[in-house]
């Protein structure tokens, strides 16, 4: 009861900042000349505009320049040294007035120069740069890695199926299939590097009359997540060595699993990616419903309900994009570059449905109510994949599918996305604090990591991308070991209740390291994963939002303690008498061995970030530079 | 002529199997005979069709426009051959499931399957028809064996009640049809489809003097209203419920995927081919009707307890979403139209297929008995999951893709300029997630619970062919070659635009 009242509080706090921020949208671009402090320089001195916009100045109301409006009866622009020279006269100012510099002015690129003399002496000076935005490129790519990504998981799932009736091939097909994608995923991630465009395309005709192909390619942006995948893989397979109930049927779902997730972060097509994006739901479904907790048969159908229902609408965008793209494709490259006739109306209304689908997968504050659910009936290796790769569906198709068409759209939200991403840090850690289950309180700090990630996007900064989807693997990486540990305690004392634990550290004394090293990496301490894009979403968002940012570092006070002291009270502390300590030892090498792993690769990316920053940033830079926002 | 006449040959077989069965059942007392020359004689219709279609030159099927059969009162095109392939398709399912479905001493085989054929002859003979007086023919020939295959079983209290009411409110539906025909009639002076259409224009271009748009709303109004009851839109849709409870299920198959389909095929023909030109008078009705019947199905069918009424519920929110491609009558729109229910016979008729599967070994038709399904036969309820799952519209199944080709083309007159249309749009949308709670319960059953009698219980297997196809079909064929059936949806529009 306490924390619905201190959410609402808080939810009042933020709101309130926000309306103290301000936002101005710039479809017409306005000038001020004279801003509040200084009445004698123009408030954007350097604007970058698109070919055929308008720009308008405005005289800034009571202010004591003495700028006279350029008269536009007579001619007000010429040209001088090859560029268009604008030139305001000292004269009577007149308040509030207004003068539009036209389209005719902005057709072509270029650089517009003006000057303004009110004093003899004393020039203000401006410049309006027109660029056109840039194409969103693509490189063909010579061997047809990313349709391998798609085909083998699920050849390995039929194999996998078909051997359902043997006790043991099933689980090495598996494994074998996961490592071979996993080597896959590696060479595709080494392959795109860190260039600029889409690296690796491919494409296959499907129905040409729609527009509908299968293209396939790769930028900064997802191979990370691609590697994600892979590495994901593997280890769910080999968590769940010893899986009793219908193995067979479990390893294939993981396996149509992992191609959906693939095809997910491969995919051009809008229809296409909508198509995998729904696929990734089936198997989910049965994951948890079959193999879930007691309470699963709810679990399952609030997940698929809640995520249904959000998708269709953003299906619905999907189409809206391509009738006023009018290219006849449903290429998200075809439609982003034939985006910029988009009017501002239009780009809000088609954002609003797509930020819909994509929030309610991220998950963010309020619509998160089905991922508490769905992990903590789930088994662990459908946790694993829920948390550590379908999460992160959500911000990927955010960046891929919704920015770069609709920046307009998305600028507008930015106050909203800000506004959920900080309620959705602080609510997330705050609920964190209050769980006694340890799966809930994961799954709520998976609330709170990625409205840290959805933070970094909101900025609309390199950086503040760059720490978005670097969060995004962080946490791909940390929160899989995280629910690895609860697994772990399931297993052998049949319980994730924080109470009915505690005192286990010296039974297990090496599992009992590795619990430290995840939580503390959760956390976000220096030298692991996490803390990297915290630092970057933070700083970026210093940068664009000021001391806004107070908000959400504050979060990071709640998510240090609900890390801390689950584990005081579950694996240190005195010996609790519920605990049957006979029953505690160490870790058995099938979870032991991934826990580890994933360790090694957090602290890897935690020392050497540039592997990942690198392609990142550049994928990040591109969809920005396109979008015009740098 | 002699070329021609060929064409009509699918329909004679019918007729000829029709006759012959009496027969049959004069000459010998074997029940299985009976259901072979029915499936026999479907099957080599259906094959006739088809073939019709691959080789037009040899049979003077002139596929570029239409071929005209006994003068022009039966017309042979793109649109018509696409629809008897459905109904042929469905009513070979249910003659081949009608077999296992009855006990071996069920009495009056000989007339269920006369009965069988003729309704599915009414039904070839709608898609063809070329005037008012043909349709109707076509209509009631259907219908009327219909009312009788319902009330089939006469000692199940159930069954006779369902007849019942199917025939009353049949009979009045067909009275509001005609009554709305003779007012295009006296309107017109025509009851063939161009002769009307041919006057409407002439009204439209000022040719012919006069404000007639009152006399059209009314008469659209009473052809809406008749037509509605076929295909069981809100607020003409109170028998579905009980007419699918009550009927034999086979039959409830044939209703569900093939009578539902000859709904729409009269209604294409009416109100996009004859009534176009004064499409403003009956577009917003249409609209809202398809709005209501898309609410008020799913939101019936949430808190079912029969498998059947609850399916009968979603037939009526499905027949909401082909209905929103009326008001936005563009041939992309109508395409996707005719895409859906075409896929919609799939699908409905594939998940009754199975609840008669369920139903025959004495489960029962409550939801529940579907219990543990996936325990006794992985395939059916594989199937049974198929089929819902597509009726949701979930990608890759069939449904997505049909459903999807519906939706793009009215969205498309929606982001045109035409804005109440997105909010159809969105409003399907929205309903096929309420949808998938309905569908979901069916599936929690089947997998998630243990079946309540452990005995061991068999399935016949043509019903696990029958499923068997469905599941390939809307799973691996329509997905993969979708390119090729919306083209094919095309055509048969593209003769409606005529």
């Amino acid at each position: 009861v306490v924390h619905l009242k201190s959410s609402k509080f808080i939810f009042a706090i933020i709101f309130g900042l926000l309306a103290f921020s301000g936002f101005s949208s710039a479809e017409d671009h306005t000038i001020y000349v004279g801003t509040e402090d200084n009445p004698y320089v123009f408030s954007e001195p350097n604007l970058v505009i698109s070919p055929g916009d308008n720009v308008t100045f405005v005289w800034t109301l009571g202010q004591p320049h003495n700028v006279a409006q350029v008269d536009s009866a007579t001619s007000n622009a010429f040209v001088a040294n090859g560029d268009i020279v604008l030139k305001f006269y000292s004269g009577e100012p007149v308040d509030g007035a207004t003068w539009i510099l036209n389209s005719t002015y902005t057709q072509d690129e270029g650089v517009l120069y003006y000057i303004c003399e009110p004093h003899a002496g004393l020039q203000m000076r401006g410049q309006i740069v027109i660029e056109s935005r840039p194409d969103l490129t693509m490189e063909l790519g010579d061997f047809p890695w990313l349709s391998y990504l798609l085909v083998f998981p699920l050849i390995g799932a039929i194999w996998c199926f078909s051997f359902r009736n043997s006790p043991e091939a099933h689980k090495y097909i598996a494994l074998s299939t996961t490592l071979f994608t996993l080597v896959i995923s590696c060479i595709v991630f080494s392959k795109a590097g860190s260039g600029s465009g889409f690296r690796l395309v491919e494409e296959y005709e499907w129905a040409p009359n729609l527009g509908v192909s299968l293209l396939l390619g790769v930028d900064g942006i997802s191979t990370p997540l691609v590697l994600l995948t892979g590495i994901i893989g593997p280890l769910t397979v080999i968590f769940s060595w010893h899986e009793k109930e219908k193995p067979a049927l479990f390893f294939s779902l993981l396996l149509i699993m992992q191609t959906a997730l693939y095809g997910v972060f491969i995919t051009l097509d809008y229809f296409v990616f909508y198509i995998f994006w729904e696929v990734v739901l089936i198997p989910m479904f049965f994951l948890i419903a079959i193999w879930g907790g007691d309470n699963r048969k709810y679990a399952s159908i609030k997940f698929f309900i809640y995520t249904f229902t959000a998708s269709v609408i953003m299906l619905v965008g999907f189409m809206a994009l391509y009738f006023e793209a009018g290219v006849n494709s449903f290429s998200m490259i075809d439609i982003a570059n034939n985006s910029s006739g988009f009017s501002r109306e239009f780009q809000i209304w088609v954002f609003a449905a797509l930020f819909i689908g994509f929030a309610v997968k991220i998950p963010s504050v309020p619509w998160h109510t089905w991922l508490p659910d769905a992990h903590v009936q789930a088994p662990t290796a459908g946790s694993i994949l829920l948390a550590g790769v379908m999460l992160k569906m959500g911000l990927y198709g955010l960046m891929r599918a919704a920015l770069p068409p609709l920046p307009i759209g998305a600028e507008a939200f930015v106050p909203l996305m800000v506004a959920l991403a900080i309620i959705s840090i602080l609510y997330g850690a705050v609920l964190s604090l209050a769980q006694t289950d340890l799966k809930k309180l994961v799954a709520y700090s998976s609330v709170s990591h990625m409205g840290v990630a959805l933070l970094g996007v909101a900025t609309m900064t390199e950086l503040g991308f760059a720490g978005a989807v670097f969060m995004m693997f962080a946490h791909g990486i940390l929160s899989p070991a995280m629910f690895m540990v609860a697994g772990v305690l399931l297993h052998q004392l049949g319980t994730r209740e924080i109470p009915k634990l505690g005192g286990i550290a010296q039974k297990q004394p090496t599992t009992t390291g590795l619990f430290v090293v995840i939580f503390m990496g959760s956390l976000g301490v220096p030298g692991m994963a996490v803390f990297v894009s915290e630092l970057s979403v933070f700083i970026a968002f210093f940068e664009s939002h000021g001391y806004l940012l107070l908000l959400p570092i504050f979060g990071m006070v709640f998510t240090a303690g609900y890390h801390l002291w689950a584990l005081q009270r579950a694996i240190f502390g005195a010996d609790n008498e519920k605990v049957d300590m006979a029953k505690v030892h160490e870790a058995p090498w099938y979870e032991m061995y991934p826990m580890f792993i994933l360790i090694v690769i957090a602290a890897f990316f935690g020392i050497f970030p540039h592997y990942l920053m690198d392609p990142i940033s550049t994928g990040s830079y591109d969809i920005l530079d396109f979008m015009g926002v740098i | 002529m002699m070329d021609s006449t060929v064409l009509f040959l699918p329909e004679l077989i019918l007729i000829a199997s029709i006759l012959s069965i009496p027969a049959i059942y004069i000459a010998t007392n074997n029940d299985k005979s009976y259901s072979i020359c029915s499936n026999i004689s479907l099957f080599v219709s259906l094959l006739i069709v088809i073939l019709f279609w691959y080789f037009p030159d040899d049979v003077s099927f002139d596929k570029s426009s239409s071929s005209y059969v006994i003068y022009d009162h039966f017309v042979i095109n793109d649109f018509s051959q696409l629809f008897k392939v459905i109904f042929l398709m469905s009513a070979l399912a249910v003659s081949v499931i009608s077999s296992s479905y009855f006990k071996e001493d069920e009495p009056h085989q000989a007339e269920y399957y006369v009965l069988l054929l003729s309704s599915t002859l009414g039904m070839l003979v709608t898609a063809s028809a070329n005037d008012f007086l043909t349709i109707f023919v076509g209509i009631e020939i259907s219908a009327f064996s219909s009312y009788a295959l319902v009330a089939f079983r006469k000692t199940d209290d159930k069954s006779s009640e369902a007849g019942a009411k199917y025939l009353l409110i049949g009979a009045f539906s067909s009275a509001l049809t005609l009554y709305g025909i003779s007012l295009l009639y006296a309107l017109t002076g025509s009851i063939t489809f161009d002769g009307v259409n041919a006057f409407l224009t002439g009204i439209q271009n000022g040719v012919i003097d006069g404000d007639f748009s009152e006399l059209v709303f009314i008469s659209s109004l009473f052809i809406i209203a008749g037509l509605g009851f076929k295909i069981a839109i809100v607020p003409f849709h109170a028998w579905a419920p009980d007419v699918y409870e009550g009927a034999p299920t086979p039959v409830t198959t044939l209703l569900a995927a093939a009578s539902k389909a000859m709904g729409f095929v009269a209604l294409f023909k009416v109100f996009i081919f004859t009534l176009g030109p004064f499409s403003d008078e009956w577009r917003l009705i249409l609209g809202i009707l398809a709005l209501a019947s898309m609410t008020i199905g799913n939101l019936a069918a949430l808190s079912q307890k029969d498998i059947g009424r609850m399916l009968a519920y979603s037939s009526i929110a499905q027949a909401g979403y082909i209905l929103i491609a009326f008001p936005a009558l563009t041939h992309e729109a109508i395409s996707g139209a005719i895409a859906h229910t075409m896929v919609h016979a799939f699908m409905k008729g594939g998940a009754f297929v199975i609840v008669a599967g369920v139903g025959a070994t004495g489960l029962g038709y409550n939801i529940t008995s579907f219990k543990g399904l996936a325990q006794r036969s992985q395939l059916l309820a594989l199937s049974m999951t198929v089929c819902l799952l597509s009726l949701v519209g979930l990608p890759p199944l069939a449904g997505f893709i049909s459903k999807f080709l519906l939706f793009y083309g009215v969205l498309q007159v929606g982001v045109g300029g035409e804005t109440w249309i997105i909010a159809l749009v969105v409003a399907g949308v929205l309903n096929s997630a309420l949808s998938l709670y309905y569908y979901l319960k069916v599936i929690r059953f089947m997998y998630l619970y243990d079946p309540e009698e452990s005995e061991e219980i068999v399935f016949s297997n043509s019903i696990r062919y029958v499923s068997l196809v469905v599941i390939i079909s809307l799973v691996v064929v329509i997905p993969l070659f979708y390119q090729d059936l919306y083209s094919l949806c095309e055509d048969a529009a593209t003769t409606l635009f005529a």
